[in-house]
């Protein structure tokens, strides 16, 4: 059930499709903290500068076909295509049918953002390929991944968080002989258009990953692809707003798709802590760098996600987080300009920082947030107290006041199987049959 | 940051909570007496309960490392070994644990650089 109602005459219907679901105080209601999509636009430009970089696989929306039968009856229509973010921008007024007391607002429809991590189905190669390895994106790839995404939906799943250029090795990004980013291309734009036609056609919504610390691997040969490493790039004024064109692409793709309301939110990148090598200046415990990566300052990587939030307010109208490793580091991006917040938890960062603590007694506060990877296995015993299967952890976050939670992961043997938590999360979304669905 | 009682805390017969939480508690200890400098090579032989008399495997041991380097508070560290030790060994018998402790997750070949210099294993 989507819950989009245009008004005309539907809030009948509107409160009934929502009126069997409700199982706690916490399920609706009532001017609590949600994010906003497109509330903090109108910032203009993002200092990316010219429109479009150089995009090889044509200017997006340029190949929008065939949208994919909706089968919910949305009413949201094509937007006008301008940049300016704002809203959803189809000037239909609607109602929120069922609105989550704390959730992330997308649309007009305030939701408990509830999913799985996919993470991807072909790394690096989902969005873009990468010919090099002889991989393809989804474009190539719809009827496996259509399936993956019915196993998904199956179990209660909406939100689905894919990643999309963790590493700038395929062909969605571009670079010249001298390793300067020139721009899109591959299948990058027909794999997103893709991605969002199966959504639409399965019924799922998606929290698009941009990157991953991953990026921030040395550049050199990766097994035949050559790899960008972003330490250069975003250490770089020029390389940067190269970057940020891309983001521009990609926004730009699902702004202009009949089917853009299928992405509810980004993440501008995955777990960026891990290539920071000193400290935030507001008041987190020094960053801890993974040496496998290029590490940058604190304050590169944070004009770099600043940026990167900006382009996408100003492309897109869903919005914008990041993936924060842990809630060690609670204020990292508290200064970007992000709509909520995520953090994941795994059980290291269980043993110093319980899952089950309070955002406030972490100096979270003011924005939603979600708690973006957990394992599907549940956590581990620590300090003397007991295990915790996932059944509990999604109940737990949710009275916590989490505004939702997406565990780890549908493809890949971390940290925990799909199957065996099927049941789980089907319960989770069967006990919130409404505020789980956007 | 939370604290910790100096006291053997698990109850879990699994190694692999035995093996983090009374890591931790060596740590707390360490931690609330300062200047014991207790080491990661002691914390380390600390946290093994071994899953049987054998000598420990090297797998076992890059393990048992991770955990004392997280007991440790040393984050980073235990991140670059994590990673590394799932592509070394990603269906091991102590790969489950690693990755619910890290939060990593196996990727295709050569997508995890090694660091520069060799601080895995060592």
């Amino acid at each position: 059930m989507r819950g989009l109602l245009v008004m005309t005459g539907a809030l009948g219907l509107a409160a009934i499709a929502c009126g069997g679901g409700a199982s706690t105080d916490r399920d609706t209601a009532d001017g609590a903290i949600g994010a906003t999509s497109g509330s903090s636009s109108g910032n203009g430009s993002s200092g990316s500068g010219s429109s479009g970089g150089s995009t090889d696989d044509g200017a997006p929306g340029g190949q929008v076909g065939e949208d994919g039968a909706t089968g919910d009856g949305a009413s949201v229509s094509p937007d006008d295509g301008a940049t300016g973010g704002g809203g959803q921008g189809d000037g239909a007024a609607c109602i929120d049918s069922c609105p989550a007391a704390i959730g992330i607002t997308s649309g007009c429809e305030k939701r408990f953002l509830y999913g799985v991590n996919y993470a991807w189905k072909n790394w690096v190669a989902d969005f873009g390929g990468v010919s090099a390895w002889g991989e393809t994106g989804v474009s190539k790839n719809e009827s496996a991944i259509t399936a993956d995404l019915q196993t998904m939906h199956g179990k209660g799943v909406d939100v689905i968080r894919w990643w999309m250029l963790q590493q700038l090795e395929g062909d969605a990004v571009q670079f010249d002989s001298n390793g300067n980013l020139t721009g899109t291309g591959g299948t990058l734009v027909a794999d997103i258009q893709a991605a969002l036609t199966l959504a639409a056609q399965v019924g799922v919504h998606y929290n698009f990953t941009l990157f991953s610390f991953d990026d921030f691997a040395p550049s050199g040969n990766s097994s035949g692809a050559t790899l960008h490493g972003m330490n250069p790039i975003v250490t770089s004024q020029s390389q940067l707003t190269a970057l940020m064109n891309v983001v521009k692409t990609v926004a730009q793709t699902v702004e202009s798709s009949p089917n853009k309301d299928r992405v509810v939110s980004w993440d501008v990148i995955n777990e960026p802590e891990w290539a920071i090598s000193d400290s935030d200046p507001y008041g987190d415990p020094a960053f801890s760098p993974n040496s496998s990566y290029q590490a940058v300052t604190f304050a590169q990587m944070e004009a770099f996600i600043a940026a990167a939030v900006t382009t996408l307010h100003a492309n897109s109208s869903a919005p914008v987080s990041v993936g924060g490793a842990a809630i060690k580091w609670a204020q990292a991006w508290s200064h970007v300009g992000l709509d909520y917040y995520t953090f994941h938890m795994y059980d290291w960062v269980n043993q110093y920082y319980p899952y089950d603590n309070s955002l406030a007694s972490y100096g979270v506060t003011g924005k939603p947030t979600v708690m973006g990877e957990f394992p599907l296995a549940g956590l581990v015993a620590v300090n003397g107290n007991p295990a915790v299967p996932l059944s509990t952890m999604l109940t737990t976050l949710f009275t916590e006041g989490y505004a939702g939670a997406m565990p780890w992961a549908f493809n890949d043997t971390c940290c925990g199987s799909f199957t065996t938590a099927g049941p789980d999360i089907q319960a989770f979304a069967s006990a919130h049959p409404c505020i789980t669905q956007f | 940051m939370h604290g910790y009682n100096c006291r053997v805390m698990g109850r879990s017969s699994s190694f692999a909570a035995m093996a983090v939480v009374f890591a931790l508690g060596v740590a707390a200890c360490a931690r609330t007496s300062k200047g014991t400098g207790v080491s990661e090579e002691d914390s380390a032989n600390s946290t093994s309960t071994p899953t049987s008399t054998a000598e420990p495997s090297a797998e076992e041991r890059e393990a048992k490392r991770i955990d004392s380097l997280v007991a440790l508070d040393r984050i980073g560290e235990a991140h670059t070994a994590a990673m590394l030790f799932v592509q070394r060994h990603p269906s091991g018998p102590f790969s489950a644990h690693v990755m619910n402790l890290m939060g990593v997750h196996p990727r295709p070949h050569g997508a995890v650089p090694e660091p520069p210099e060799a601080e895995v294993g060592r």
